[in-house]
Parts: C-alpha cells; sequence; structure tokens
C-alpha cells in the first residue's frame, strides 16, 4: 500500500484530497504545515506528497526545499495543489523541487491519474 | 482625525466579517464532507469543485484581511504625524495616499494570485512532469 503525505493548513482540502486518496487504496499521512510535515518525514517511508502552497509556520516551498536536502526524499514525488495561479508561482515550485504544478480546482479523476503516474515511476 | 477613527473602525468590522466568513465556509464544507463520508457518497466533480473553492475563498478573503490591515497601519502613521506636527500634514497626505495606492496593487496582484483556474489571465495549463 503506497502512504501519501497531504500537508494543508485547511482541514477541508486535507479531508478531500484524503477521500480521493481513500478510494484508490492509500494510506494518508497528513500535516497542518511544512514544519509538521518535515518532522514526520523523517525517517518515514513516503510515496508520494501532495502540498499546498500558502501555509503558516512554513510554506510549501521551503518544505519541499528542505525535503529535498533528506537523502531519502531526494527524489520521492510532490505535487503541488494550489489557488495561485501566476506562472512565477509554478516556476518557484519546480526551482525547489515539486514534480508537478496544479491549480484549483482539480478534478478528481485529474488528480487521482496524476498520482498513479507519479507513484507507478 | 475623526473621520479616519470612523474609518478605522469601519475597516475593522469588514475584517472581522470577513474572519467569520472564513469560519462560517470552513465548517459548512466540513460537515458536507463529514456527511458524504459517513453515507459513503464519492467525491464527484461538482462537489470536489465546490471543496476548493472554498479554499479559493479563504484565500481572497484572507489576502483582503490583509489589505485592510496595511490600510490601517498607514492611516495610523498618517494620524500620529499630524498629531505631531499639523505642518506635516500635506506631506503625510502624499504618503498616505502612495502607501493606499501601493496596498491597491498589491490586493489587486493578489486577487488575481489566488483565484485557481478563476484567475482572469489563465497561466499555461500544459502538464509538465520533471
Amino acid at each position: 500500500m503506497s502512504i501519501v503525505m497531504v500537508v494543508d493548513d485547511s482541514k477541508t482540502v486535507r479531508n478531500y484530497h484524503s477521500a480521493i486518496l481513500k478510494t484508490m487504496g492509500m494510506e494518508i499521512v497528513e500535516a497542518e504545515n511544512g514544519m509538521e510535515a518535515l518532522e514526520k518525514s523523517l525517517g518515514a517511508t513516503i510515496d508520494l506528497y501532495l502540498v499546498d502552497v500558502n501555509m503558516p509556520i512554513m510554506d510549501g516551498y521551503s518544505f519541499i526545499k528542505d525535503l529535498r536536502k533528506q537523502d531519502n526524499h531526494k527524489n520521492v514525488p510532490v505535487i503541488m495543489v494550489t489557488t495561485q495561479a501566476k506562472e512565477e508561482d509554478k516556476i518557484n515550485a519546480y526551482k525547489v523541487g515539486a514534480n508537478l504544478f496544479e491549480t484549483k480546482p482539480i478534478k478528481p479523476d485529474q488528480l487521482q491519474a496524476y498520482i498513479d503516474i507519479l507513484v507507478k515511476s | 482625525m475623526i473621520m479616519f477613527d470612523s474609518i478605522e473602525e469601519l475597516l475593522t468590522h469588514i475584517q472581522s466579517v470577513q474572519l467569520d466568513v472564513i469560519e462560517l465556509s470552513g465548517d459548512s464544507l466540513l460537515k458536507m464532507s463529514a456527511f458524504m463520508e459517513e453515507n459513503s457518497l464519492e467525491i464527484d466533480e461538482n462537489i470536489s469543485t465546490a471543496l476548493q473553492y472554498q479554499d479559493i475563498i479563504t484565500q481572497q478573503l484572507t489576502a483582503t484581511n490583509e489589505a485592510i490591515e496595511s490600510m490601517k497601519k498607514s492611516m495610523a502613521v498618517f494620524t500620529h504625524a499630524y498629531k505631531n506636527d499639523e505642518g506635516l500634514a500635506a506631506e503625510s497626505m502624499v504618503k498616505l495616499q502612495e502607501k493606499l495606492s501601493d496596498t491597491l496593487a498589491e490586493a489587486r496582484d493578489k486577487k488575481s494570485r489566488f483565484s485557481g483556474k478563476n484567475a482572469p489571465e489563465q497561466a499555461d495549463e500544459e502538464i509538465e512532469f520533471f
């Protein structure tokens, strides 16, 4: 069973992502911000991260940047799903090491397809 | 300066209403998602969009709250300067106007930035995997 960490300060969004991931038979770990996600990622085996951009304490960009410093998380796929729509946000995401940047709202089957591709690859 | 006090109070009221709306919209969707989970209802495209719009609403209202906070600070600086030296009033008014213009520009940028796929100028939607 694949393990996905959902990193978002909105409980609604975490619930939404978790519901979709559960239908895919995935195990879910939740974190409210980048700092909590970093702590939970230490020594953990995570197959994919679903990350928001704007979060208190530590935002999505800083989280991914720090995550990529950990040897066991250098190549773990990261999807950023965010309300931010500017091209520079997308560029920032890829610069820090995200694999995919998607703007909300994203269709459930679309998200499932991305997760499927990234986890299997 | 009494006028500024009234404006400050009005802005504080708007902030308070916006925070309540953020909380209420979050609560309503949490209740809806709990209901769906209890009844094993699948998230279709419409529900999915509704859940994600709530996040866009939150981001938008948070951004306008930040703009209001910035306006209040600029007004407080002006009021302070005016009270201490009325001779500086004209100069302070120009500075206040500049600050408010900056705040407006930033707020407009955030409106566009946090609109998700509803942004007026949609970024390139091509999917890129790295």
